[in-house]
């Protein structure tokens, strides 16, 4: 499997908001929020609680590659992704949101 | 980088054991850097690797230096290359070289960045993504939170008795999925 340097993909279905990307990123750069939303998944089964992703963000402009979040992820939900994040003329232009709103 | 454990020489003694091992065919400067032992003992850790002309022999040689008093003999008569890796010590421990240069060569900001006491003012001052909880989209007042690490616990710098490895024991941070 090659490591190109491109940028960080999140796959959203994966994702179970256990925020231990945006714990373990050493700049910080990732911010995520969810809510929980119980289901019961068959007739007379208990209730379960489960997280649902809201928004999920990354800060190119803090974001230094090094992988650790996709290393630590317990769901493989973030991959390295070929594209290279595309030059901007302002940082704030670097800060995108990967799902949500 | 070298084999074993280093040799560790007292203080008083350092630039005459390092001019014995240049005599001895250690020639060539590799490193010369530092480690802060806050925690284990009170001393700023000085690492000297030195190998022969051929790469061949190596040898390293420690010296710990009181972290108040933090001075030692500079060594640039023996290699002109330890030059600026001194600076470089000085500047992120704040070890003193004496006789030779001490000026800033990389840190301009002041203080001693690598220290493990030294923090990062705008981690403790700002908002850390990670403080949310699964299933949060704010953070609720009241709830105990994880703290980042680089950040003590609150009420911790507060305290005038804290030393220095209590707080750098507190900004080694909870972690997530290792153990402290």
């Amino acid at each position: 499997m090659t490591h190109a340097h491109g940028s960080i993909a999140l796959v959203a279905e994966r994702c179970t908001s256990c925020m231990i990307c945006a714990r373990e990123c050493p700049t910080w750069c990732i911010s995520l929020t969810s809510h929980t939303e119980k289901s019961a998944p068959a007739p007379g089964a208990r209730e379960r609680t489960h997280n649902v992703l809201d928004t999920f963000t990354i800060d190119w402009a803090l974001c230094m590659y090094c992988g650790v979040c996709i290393e630590q992820c317990p769901t493989d939900a973030l991959l390295w992704d070929g594209a290279h994040v595309p030059a901007t003329d302002r940082l704030s232009d670097l800060l995108h949101g990967l799902h949500g709103g | 980088m070298a084999e074993g454990s280093g040799e560790v020489v007292a203080a008083g003694e350092w630039f005459p054991r390092v001019e014995r091992a240049r005599a001895e065919g250690f020639v060539h400067l590799a490193n010369l850097t530092a480690v802060d032992e806050v925690g284990l003992s009170d001393h700023i850790r000085v690492l000297l690797f030195l190998t022969d002309a051929e790469g061949a022999r190596r040898l390293r040689l420690d010296v710990l230096v009181d972290r108040d008093r933090c001075e030692l003999a500079g060594i640039t008569p023996l290699y002109a290359g330890a030059a600026w890796l001194q600076r470089q010590v000085h500047d992120f421990f704040g070890v003193r070289f004496t006789g030779d240069d001490n000026r800033p060569l990389l840190n301009h900001g002041g203080g001693t960045p690598l220290r493990k006491d030294f923090l990062l003012e705008p981690r403790i001052q700002g908002r850390w993504p990670g403080a949310l909880e699964p299933g949060e989209s704010d953070a609720s007042p009241g709830r105990r939170r994880l703290v980042p690490p680089g950040v003590p616990e609150a009420g911790l710098l507060d305290n005038p008795d804290a030393t220095a490895a209590e707080i750098a024991l507190s900004a080694s941070g909870t972690r997530v999925r290792r153990g402290r």
